[in-house]
Order: C-alpha cells, then structure tokens, then sequence
C-alpha cells in the first residue's frame, strides 16, 4: 500500500501540468504534452490503476507498479531529461541572527562612521522577502580574526560556484540487479562534505554565471565514486567470488577426474599389451599364440585410438569453455552514469568590521561559512 | 578450494570503448561508463540548463521503478491478464528457477501442468529486470508456431524465427526448431548453424529436452556449444530407456554434477546396470539442486475432465456413393493437366481429398474451379462436369441429415448445452450453418479473416446466447471454449495434432464437464479407417493435453514431410495412393500405422512410469 501510495505520488506529480481526473482509484490523464505521447507510442487520455484488482475489473487501464511498462517508459523518457541544473541559493543575512548576536541591538548600537549596522542591512537587504534561512554570524564572530571586533556593514559581493554531479550506479549480477546514486558537491578542487539542502534556491540565470570547464572536476568526482563502487560492491564480489569459486572447483575437478580416468586406461592397456607379449614368450601352443597376438593387435589398437584422439586437449579446451560460461555468469557489470550537473551560485559577502578602530573587509562565504 | 588462475577468454562480450573489464581472481567485472556522460559536460559547457525540478522527478522515477531482490515476480501482475488460470505452480517454479536455481534447470513437471507457462514467466521476469537482452528458444519443429503465439499473446515477447545461418546476428530474441539448426555439414566440418554459437546467449531455453539423451548426436553437440548464463531443459520425462540420458542432460547444464561417467556409474548403478539406481535417495537429492518436478495431483485449481469418443457413421446413399467414387476415381486416373499429362498425385491427394470428404458443397466447389480452370486437360474438365451435374441431381445429403440428427439428439439431453462444430472448409462452414439455421436453431459462424472486434463480438454471441458455433480451425485457434464440451467434428484433419488443437479448445483448465468428441464418418470410404484411428487409437485413449505431441515427436512423426503436409498425414495419404481406393488395402494399411502409434505410446508409457518410479516415489 505504501508503495502504492508513492508511486501515485509520482505520477500525479509527472503529470502535473495535464488533466488529472480520479474517479475511485482510476486516474484519467489528459492534455499530456505531444513529446511524451510520441515516446511511449500512445495517445493519451490514459487510465492509471495502481490496484491489480481494479486493473482486472476495469478494461483499457494501465497498471502502474514496479516493473510496469508504464512506469519503466516513464523513466525511459526521463532519461534524457534533466541532466543539467543551474540554481541559485537564496542566501540572506539573518537580522534576527544578527540582532542577537552581534549588535547586542540596543538603540546604544551605534558605530563608526555613524552607521548602524542594522540600518546598514536594512537598507542592503530589506528587499529579501524570506531571511528565514541566512548567514549565522555567530560563525563569524567566532572567527580569531574578527576577535574583539564589530561587524559594521555586510553587503552580498561576487558570485561563488558549486557543482554537483550526481551518478546514477548499477550492479546487475547472477539474478540481481542494485543501484545507487552518489553526488558530489565540488568547489574548485576539493570535494566538499556539507549539506546544502536546507538553503532555499531558484532555478539560476546562465548570465550569472562565467564559463565553465568541468573536465578536472568531473574526473574529480569520478575518481570518488570508484572509490564509493568499490565500498558498494564489496559484499556482491565476494558472495560472487564464493559462488564462482564453487563453480570452478566442480568444472576443474570434473576435468581431473575425466583426463585422469583417460590416463588410467591408457596405462592400463599398456600394462595389458606388456603383460601379454610377456606371456607370449612362455607361452608353446599355437592355438594360445594366436589368441594372445589377437588380444595384443586389439589392444594396440585401442591404445592408439585412445592416444589419436587427443582427448588431454578436447578435454582441456572443454573445461576452459565451461569455466569461462561459469565465469561469464558470475560477471559483475557495473554501470555508473553520470545523470545530472547542477551548477549553483551564491553570493559572498563583504563583511566591514571594526577593530581597535580600524575598517577592514573581509570576504565570507556563507556557505562554506569560511572567511576567505 | 582449487588454486585458481585467470582463465583467458575465447569470446568477450562487445562493450564501449569507455568500458573496463577486470579480474578479481576469476571474477570477471565489467565497468561501462557511457558515452553520455560527455554530453552532460557539454551541455554545461554550452549553458543548456533545464529547470530542477525534471531532475528531481528524474530522481523519483529512479527510486519508484527501482527493482527488489527477487521475492516476487513483478511481471506476474502484467501477464497475469493474458493468462486463463491463476496456476500458483507456475509462479512459484518460475521463482525458483530464478532465486534459487540462478537460472539453470531442468524443469520436469508432469505434461498438462504448463511448462511452457513457467518458462515464459521466467523469460519476461529477466528481460524486464534487464538481466535478459538475447535469448534463444529450441523446440521441436511442430511447436515453433505454439512458442512464438504463446510468447506474443501472453507474454507480450516478439520472438523471431530462424531459418537461415545468416538470420542469426541480428537477432535478440530468437526461436528455432533443434532439428533443423542442429544440421551438421560433414565437408566443412561445422555446423551449419555455427553463428549460433558466436553469440553469448542470456539464456537459452530448450523444450522437450529429452531429445538430448544421447551425447553422441549433433542435437546434444549442437546445445552444449552454445556460450549461454543461463538454460532452461523443459521436459517431463528427462530420461527414458536409462539414467545415462539422465546424466547426458544433466552434463549440459552442469557439467560434473553428477560426477564423471564412471563415478555415476559406480555411485548410481547398480553393477552398472543403467536402468536400476543404487542409492535412489541421493540421487534425487542431486537431482533436486538442478531440477523442479511437480506432479499432477499435487497442482492446485487442475482437474482433467475425460474424453469420450463418439463415433457417428454415416451411410450414404447410393447416388452419393457413386458421385464420391467417381471423384476419387477421376483424382486417380484421370486428373490430367492441360498436356494430358497425369498431376502428381501425392500432391493432389494432399489438396483434393479432405475437400471431397468433407462435404459435397466443398466437392461441387471443387469441381466448378477444375471446370473452369485452363490449367487441366479437357478430359478432366468433362468428367468433372460430369460429377457435378450428378451432384446436383441428388436431392438428399445423408452427412448433414446426420449432422441434424445429432444436434437434435445432444439438445434433447440438455437443451442448454453448448456445441462447437468443426469443418476444415469455408464453403462446408456456410453450407453447415445454413442448413442448421433453417432448423431453427441459434448459429454463430467463425472462420478466419474476421476482425479482432469481429471476433470478440461473436464469441460472446456464442457464449451468452448461441447454442451453436460453427468453425473453421483456422478461424478457432487458441480459443478458449471451456464452457463448452461438446465437439462434433463434420470432418476430420489428417492430422492427429490438428485434431489435438480441436479438442483443445474444450480440453482445458477450467472445463467441468467430460468432453464428448462426435466425428461424422462416412461408411465405406477411407474416412471411416482415418477417423477411427486418430480419434479411437489416439486422440481419446486417456492422454493429458500435450502427451500425444510429445509421443508424435517422440517418433519422428511431428513434423513436416515433403509435401508440407504433417510426415503423420503423409503415411495415410500414401496409405490411400497405395491402396488405389481398395478400401480393404486401406483398412490394412492404416492397421499398421496404427501398430506402429501403439508402440511409440506404449513406449511413452514405460517412460512416464519409469520416471515416476525413479523421481516421484
């Protein structure tokens, strides 16, 4: 039922731009964009059922589940889609934040040059609608270099970039098929570990943003996510590795016992044409002579048959061909796509402090929450 | 544990060029970094950007369609609508195959209990998970076109057939008869159907699978050089004379589990004897790791209802007799082409016969086209003028008079019974259902060429109002008549599979009642002789659905002769060339073809107990 629930979540959130009629569990799509029509090879209106029961009562509906056809061509046609993002983060000095933690807001607060620095952000930033989520200043007092000093003016000043590749994994082994998603949140050179989830964004304006060459970040996050396959697949290689080995073992030991068997009777027979042709010489009467020279004739011919056949090498080749469908069975075929690259943009603040009397700006990326 | 090395190998599946494969020891992984990935760079690069929001959607999709582990099987629900009968059987052994067997097995579940159901269920499960892309299905030649139909309509899989060597590289799903891709050319000294064996098959599945007994035959060679992950043996008696074709079968799905030839020898048999096993538990156990077997009586929601013949003869008259004779005799002697030369008669026997038994409308039909026609000599031409006007002149027609008798008699038994007849021929259809019109009774005609709606349209006429359906078999096949149980045939194929398809119709899950099998026969003429064996000594002697298949296959008998008709309608229509309408040559011949089918099931029988003592007991 949940999953139920998820799905039909999805889909009325795909088609949430067409028109959506739920008559007792049947969804009826229509006005679906022509693109989507074409891809899945349907004119819509579409009747969508996520109950098997209710698919087998009524006729010409869709079963959406996993696995469903439906489903999977939505997927498809999402595949191409989406593959890059540009998002600009919403970042706005918080005035309560600052309120409280700087200014000791008291109308005492006044400074330098006669500006308050709460006038000063009410006049850089009173256009921001929703300072709900903004830059903690009580990470920047904390800072050593603003030790003893007053924050007198922040004003937001160039843009920073962020870039974010998402790689969509799979392992598909045996009977099993896994995935993930891994993403990589790169400034510069350096992979960062931080969450910026929490901060409001908008779809960004590519004017904002300069030229970008991602080669050296991309092969940057490449080499992170072999890192993560190789934690991800470590289980799957060796229940694989158990199970091929096992595998190899009975092929390995089958061809032994074969070639060893075939061995044997080689040696056997030629025990035999030894043990006869010394038995000849002791042996008077004609009638054994000739007995014994016909055994000896048979069995040298055996012998050869056996040995012309060359079965040591149609048995080895034999084995390396099953051991090589045991190992193409066990392959682990690993896919990783890259699926998405957000660029996102913010902006650093130029932070005036006050200290021993002294103005100095300061750069602060509300981000990373650094001082550069 | 083995000292392993790195085995190199003959054949790598092809990749990108962005692809890595590499051993972990002998694990073999496979690392693809599409292509793709450049042009998401690109796009970057060019400033294509797309609102988030696609790419969070895109992320759901991925989260909503992902696939579990197998615990289930999540096509069952898709399929599920196309299959008659909700058979917990056939999903549980699909799963196990899948789960537990990693897709290597023989499945040996009694005939009836729908293997070929089970083997698609595990086919559409792979392909939609995406373990599947290249698949290949060998059966018997007779089966190609059940396969293929079976696939399409209730798996939704388009599986195309192979004939020549040249079809196979492009092929993904693929299908072809064992017997004729397994050809062996001597002088090159491969096979001929050696591409084949180039491709890396996801899995292969083979039906009646007992035909790879023995080890020494290029079927068995042909099968055990496919490069394959996983395969499927279907057949329910995996061994028939003695356990070695036990051990050959199970040598092509896992070479060695069973050990070597002499260990099973030495292990299995007692002093070596092949037919008597030592240690019968421990064999099964070994069997069990490979094999899924499920028996009639253990399967939920079956019953097999019986069969019960009838044969209706029909005596003509004395006019129609001598019409009928002369027809034959014209078609022996007389059927000349426009040279005067004499038509090949096998061929002609082939077309001309089932027409003139089946009805004198088909015969008059017959007839007027030969007149008319400048292909045939103008002897031909008169004497078939001849034969009709004769024809015309007789007034009566004791084969439908018959006919209405026996409608009449099965309604008064039970006037809401349902009654499905057969003709092989379009004009005996109309020609039937006219006359049974005419005696009030309610007829819905069904023949091929009529719409899907068309179709359906009349199926639920017959269903819900119609007492009566008259068909062709072309227009009935794979029809699903289980509410009925009556089947009169006006006349009968030659070929006893054809007849199977017939009775299949009513024979299936989900009938209640006995079935009762009428066939018009008319006295005195070679239809009495052909009627009597295929309907008395073969298709209603008690086999389940699917046995008399496997019993004609079993013997050579199911496939296609020179004539392109069936090899098993070919023997009795020599029967009838031989015997030069001697009907008591005939009546001969047929006796002994009927020997020979006595043996092959009598044969089929010791097998069936045979494994049963073996695997159920």
């Amino acid at each position: 039922m949940m999953a139920e629930n998820t799905t039909k979540k999805f889909i009325l959130e795909f088609f949430k731009d067409s028109g959506i009629n739920d008559d007792k569990g049947v969804l009826t799509i229509t006005n679906v964009p022509a693109s989507f029509e074409e891809f899945i090879g349907k004119k819509s209106p579409y009747k969508l059922v996520f109950d098997l029961n209710l698919h087998n009562k009524i006729k010409e509906t869709e079963l959406i589940m996993q696995g469903s056809y439906f489903l999977c061509a939505i997927k498809d046609y999402l595949a191409n889609k989406g593959l890059t993002s540009l998002l600009k983060l919403n970042i706005k000095p918080d005035l309560n934040e600052i309120k409280k933690t700087m200014c000791h807001h008291t109308q005492k607060c006044v400074v330098s040059k006669g500006t308050c620095f709460l006038d000063a952000q009410k006049s850089n930033i009173s256009n921001l609608s929703n300072p709900k989520v903004g830059v903690y200043f009580s990470d920047i007092k904390k800072n050593p270099k603003l030790k003893n000093s007053k924050i007198v003016e922040v004003i937001p000043a160039d843009n920073s970039f962020l870039t974010q590749f998402s790689f969509l994994s799979s392992y598909q082994y045996l009977n099993e098929k896994k995935q993930s998603i891994n993403k990589f949140l790169i400034k510069d050179k350096e992979i960062l570990d931080i969450d910026i989830t929490g901060f409001k964004s908008s779809n960004g304006k590519k004017e904002d943003i300069p030229e970008i060459d991602l080669t050296s970040q991309y092969n940057l996050a490449k080499r992170k996510l072999d890192i993560n396959v190789i934690k991800d697949i470590k289980p799957i290689k060796s229940l694989l590795h158990t199970k091929l080995e096992k595998e190899l073992f009975r092929i390995k030991d089958h061809y032994y016992k074969q070639i060893k068997e075939k061995d044997d009777e080689v040696e056997k027979c030629k025990l035999k044409i030894k043990l006869l042709k010394s038995k000849l010489k002791h042996t008077f009467y004609e009638r054994d002579i000739a007995t014994i020279k016909r055994t000896i004739v048979d069995s040298e011919r055996r012998l050869e048959m056996l040995q012309k056949r060359s079965y040591r090498e149609r048995l080895n080749s034999e084995e390396i061909f099953h051991k090589n469908d045991e190992i193409e069975k066990h392959v682990l075929s690993i896919k990783n796509t890259l699926i998405n690259v957000t660029i996102y943009y913010y902006p650093i603040f130029d932070i005036s402090v006050m200290q021993k009397g002294k103005k100095t700006i300061l750069k602060y990326d509300p981000v990373l929450k650094r001082v550069l | 544990m083995a000292k392993t090395k790195k085995i190199p190998l003959s054949e790598e599946p092809s990749i990108n060029a962005n692809d890595k494969t590499s051993f972990d020891k002998n694990l073999k992984i496979v690392e693809s970094n599409p292509d793709e990935d450049l042009i998401v760079l690109n796009k970057v690069k060019n400033k294509e950007f797309e609102p988030s929001e696609v790419f969070n959607l895109k992320l759901r999709a991925e989260e909503v369609a992902k696939q579990s582990e197998i615990r289930e099987l999540i096509t069952y629900p898709m399929i599920k609508k196309n299959l008659e009968f909700n058979l917990p059987h056939q999903q549980e052994g699909a799963l196990r195959i899948l789960r537990d067997l990693d897709g290597r097995a023989l499945l040996a579940d009694e005939v009836g209990l729908g293997k070929t159901i089970t083997a698609g269920m595990v086919l559409k499960e792979c392909i939609v998970r995406g373990f599947v892309r290249r698949a290949l299905i060998l059966t018997p030649p007779s089966l190609v076109n059940q396969w293929k139909e079976e696939l399409k309509t209730k798996f939704e899989l388009d599986f195309t057939e192979i004939n020549k060597e040249s079809e196979w590289e492009n092929c993904e799903l693929a299908i072809a008869s064992l017997d004729r891709v397994k050809n062996f050319n001597n002088s090159t000294n491969e096979f001929k159907h050696n591409k084949a064996h180039e491709i890396y098959w996801d899995i292969i599945i083979i039906d009646e699978a007992h035909k790879l007994k023995d080890k020494k035959t290029y079927r068995w060679k042909f099968v055990d050089k496919l490069q394959k992950k996983r395969l499927l043996l279907l057949t329910a008696t995996p061994f028939q004379n003695n356990l070695i074709e036990l051990y050959n079968l199970l040598s092509l799905l896992r070479r060695g589990h069973l050990g070597t030839i002499s260990e099973f020898r030495s292990n299995f048999l007692i002093n070596g004897n092949e037919r008597q096993p030592m240690n019968p538990r421990e064999l099964k156990r070994k069997l069990s790791e490979v094999m899924i077997r499920r028996r009639r009586d253990e399967a939920k929601g079956i019953h097999y209802m019986k069969r019960v013949p009838n044969i209706i003869s029909v005596e003509l008259t004395a006019n129609e007799k001598r019409a009928y004779d002369e027809v034959v005799d014209m078609l022996l002697v007389h059927y000349l082409d426009f040279n005067g030369e004499q038509i090949n008669t096998t061929l002609a026997a082939h077309s001309v016969l089932p027409k003139i038994t089946s009805s004198s409308k088909s015969s008059i039909e017959f007839l007027e086209n030969l007149k008319n026609n400048p292909k045939y000599h103008k002897s031909t031409q008169d004497i078939a003028e001849d034969i009709i006007f004769q024809f015309k002149n007789i007034k009566e027609d004791t084969k439908v008079t018959r006919l209405i008798e026996l409608v009449n008699e099965i309604n008064k038994k039970d006037p809401k019974t349902k009654i499905l007849i057969y003709t092989k021929h379009p004009a005996t259809l109309k020609y039937v259902s006219d006359i049974l019109k005419s005696q009030k009774f309610h007829v819905t005609e069904y023949q091929g060429g009529l719409t899907n709606q068309e179709k359906s349209k009349r199926l639920k006429e017959f269903k819900e109002k119609n007492q009566i359906l008259v068909s062709t078999e072309t227009g009935a096949e794979g029809l699903n008549l289980q509410f009925c149980n009556n089947l009169i045939n006006y006349d009968l194929p030659w070929n006893p599979m054809a007849v199977e398809q017939r009775i299949g119709r009513l024979d299936r899950i989900g009938q209640k009642k006995n079935i009762f099998v009428y066939n018009l026969a008319t006295k005195d003429t070679m239809e009495e002789h052909v009627v009597d064996l295929i309907i008395n000594k073969m298709c209603c002697i008690g086999l389940v659905m699917g046995e008399l298949p496997i019993i004609l296959f079993n013997m050579g008998l199911d496939s296609l002769g020179k004539s392109g008709s069936s090899k098993f309608e070919e023997k009795i229509m020599n029967a009838f060339l031989d015997s030069k309408n001697n009907l008591s040559r005939f009546s001969n011949e047929i006796e002994k073809v009927g020997y020979e089918i006595k043996n092959g099931i009598k044969g089929y029988a010791e097998t069936k107990n045979y494994t049963t003592e073996l695997l159920d007991i």
